[in-house]
């Protein structure tokens, strides 16, 4: 039954205080083959995120022990590339302008239906794995730059090798040969 | 001799002249002094004969009335009061002694004038009788009064429309969440039935938990049907000691439990009211209820309930009229001064949601308004709250124990 997917199984957190809605989503996830973590309470789902990397989160405005917005900036604070997608009753919707405001991905509004689900959680994933890549790629970037103290046959550390090597790295690739002089 | 016989005639009849004329700038300066009197008062003033023709009228008189004077006219009692009010003011000077009383007067163009009368009769030593009848126009209190409960209608009206709205997004709420946990275990069954073998158990279970959201739904809605529903009209004295004494022995256990001590303050007589048993219950268990919740936190709480029988201004007619008051005192969190307004409004709650769907205090205070009653409310925060609840007293066979008014006096729309 598995779609087009080939990546690894996005793992996505839903949080929301009615059990109901939160197993029904669960279920429609799994179903189109997520894996899926739920919570009803977010300061659970809070401490879920340490040392865990979901996908996406879905997750009620409108909760007893903490408001979605609140849960949103705390998730932000965590992991600041992480989609959040807040679903809003009805009536919520400035509030939801407010929280795309402050970094929600995008919100949803009550009754959620499936297509929309799955369309608004395809598109995150995917900015979230461009996220991914770039933040990786970024990392060997700098892991391959800091610290070194040779580039090739070169030797030193000062700042100003540093910016040669870089420099270097950048024109390495033109095919006109290049002379460096200083 | 003749000519002094002439001449004291003469100084007699200048001397009577004189004291004519002199007898004469008195009356007149007395005359204009009471015209001038009579002018001032900002009353209607009418002096009658013994035939209740009027003899004198002040300008105020005229004026809001439309009639004119003597000699243009003659104006009788039955001319300025409907026969009724004539023959009452007739047997008020009969009788000697004329108590004040509310009356309407009706002016040249027919319309009427609401006044309040008194009078009193002068007796000559002649035997000339005269009647004095003093009017004081109470049509402007009247039309203040009119226009006073016209705002009420509207506000009333108005409020009604806020909570509506407010009840509408509310139950929008409520309904949303079993409706859109529907739609998706639907669409999922939808889904699971492209491999029904392998999904057998999920299709049970979806549909099953699909009837039991409906059924949610369902219930919500009934719920908020009773709430608009009118009371059906079987009114009969009740008495609301009976009523605390029966919730009280209901919610023994539970106070019990809960460890709070009850201090009864009951009246030593029955505090009947004109109402609807069931519905009495209703108010005082939800009250009593709500008391039990705000001192969840109290180490020490503590739970009063006095009746007692009171004057109160009826708001309608502007009365004041005996009314039942049962007060429901707790020692618990109290309500902010901001929200102690909105209680009584249809969903809203300071609870968590799913624990009650806040129609409580609305349903209260809607049960105590068909009785014709009203609700106060006192509340300090972290010190508790009190609520009073007003009913008119039910009087056996007296003059405030007419149950159409009452029954009329409520929201019929």
């Amino acid at each position: 039954m598995m779609s087009s997917k080939q990546q690894p199984v996005a793992e996505i957190l839903v949080v929301d205080d009615d059990l109901y809605l939160l197993a029904a989503i669960k279920q429609t996830l799994v179903l189109n083959g997520y894996a899926v973590q739920t919570f009803a309470n977010p300061l659970e789902a809070l401490s879920s995120l340490d040392g865990h990397l979901f996908a996406a989160v879905l997750a009620d405005i409108r909760m007893p022990e903490m408001d979605g917005m609140v849960l949103l900036e705390r998730i932000l604070a965590k992991d600041p590339d992480l989609p959040v997608i807040l679903i809003t009753g009805h009536g919520d919707i400035s509030m939801a302008v407010e929280a795309v405001k402050k970094g929600a991905y995008h919100f949803l509004q009550k009754p959620v239906d499936e297509d929309i689900i799955l369309a608004t959680l395809s598109r995150a994933i995917e900015r979230r794995q461009l996220v991914l890549d770039n933040r990786r790629l970024e990392q060997q970037l700098s892991n391959s730059r800091e610290g070194r103290s040779r580039f090739f046959g070169l030797v030193g550390s000062h700042p100003v090798m540093l910016g040669l090597y870089s420099l270097i790295e950048t024109i390495a690739g033109e095919s006109d040969p290049v002379l460096i002089i200083g | 001799m003749h000519d002094q016989a002439i001449k004291i005639l003469e100084k007699q009849r200048e001397d009577l002249v004189v004291r004519v004329l002199k007898k004469h700038e008195e009356m007149e300066a007395s005359r204009s002094f009471t015209e001038r009197i009579l002018a001032g008062i900002s009353e209607l003033f009418l002096l009658l004969d013994q035939d209740f023709q009027v003899i004198q009228t002040n300008r105020e008189f005229l004026q809001r009335t439309g009639f004119s004077l003597p000699p243009d006219q003659h104006l009788a009692l039955d001319d300025f009061t409907d026969p009724e009010t004539a023959e009452a003011i007739r047997l008020a000077f009969a009788k000697g002694e004329f108590k004040e009383f509310e009356a309407t007067l009706r002016t040249a163009g027919g319309s009427s004038l609401p006044v309040k009368m008194r009078g009193s009769t002068h007796v000559h030593p002649n035997g000339l009788v005269l009647h004095m009848l003093i009017c004081s126009d109470c049509s402007e209190f009247y039309e203040l009064m009119g226009r006073m409960q016209e705002g009420q209608k509207q506000l009333i009206h108005s409020s009604r429309l806020a909570s509506l709205g407010e009840m509408a997004a509310g139950v929008g709420h409520e309904l949303t969440q079993p409706l859109n946990a529907i739609l998706l275990f639907a669409r999922n069954c939808l889904k699971a039935l492209d491999s029904p073998g392998d999904h057998s158990q999920m299709l049970r279970e979806n549909l099953e938990i699909i009837i039991d959201r409906v059924n949610k739904a369902a219930s919500i809605i009934s719920t908020m049907r009773s709430f608009g529903r009118k009371e059906e009209d079987d009114r009969a004295p009740v008495d609301l000691n009976e009523i605390i004494r029966k919730i009280l022995s209901f919610l023994e256990s539970q106070l019990r439990l809960s460890e709070i001590s009850l201090d009864l303050q009951l009246a030593d007589t029955p505090c009947l009211v004109l109402g609807v048993e069931v519905r009495l219950e209703q108010v005082f268990l939800n009250l009593v209820q709500n008391a039990v919740q705000a001192m969840g936190r109290e180490p020490f709480p503590r739970l009063t309930i006095s009746s007692r029988v009171t004057e109160c201004l009826n708001p309608k007619n502007m009365h004041n009229e005996p009314y039942v008051v049962v007060a429901v005192a707790d020692n618990g969190e109290g309500i902010a001064e901001e929200l102690q307004k909105k209680i009584f409004d249809p969903f809203f709650t300071t609870r968590e949601v799913g624990t009650g769907m806040g129609l409580g205090l609305s349903i209260v205070d809607r049960i105590v308004r068909g009785f014709s009653g009203y609700i106060e409310v006192a509340s300090v925060p972290g010190q508790g709250t009190c609520f009073s609840v007003y009913i008119p007293q039910f009087l056996d066979g007296g003059p405030a124990a007419d149950p159409p008014g009452w029954a009329e006096g409520g929201r019929r729309s």
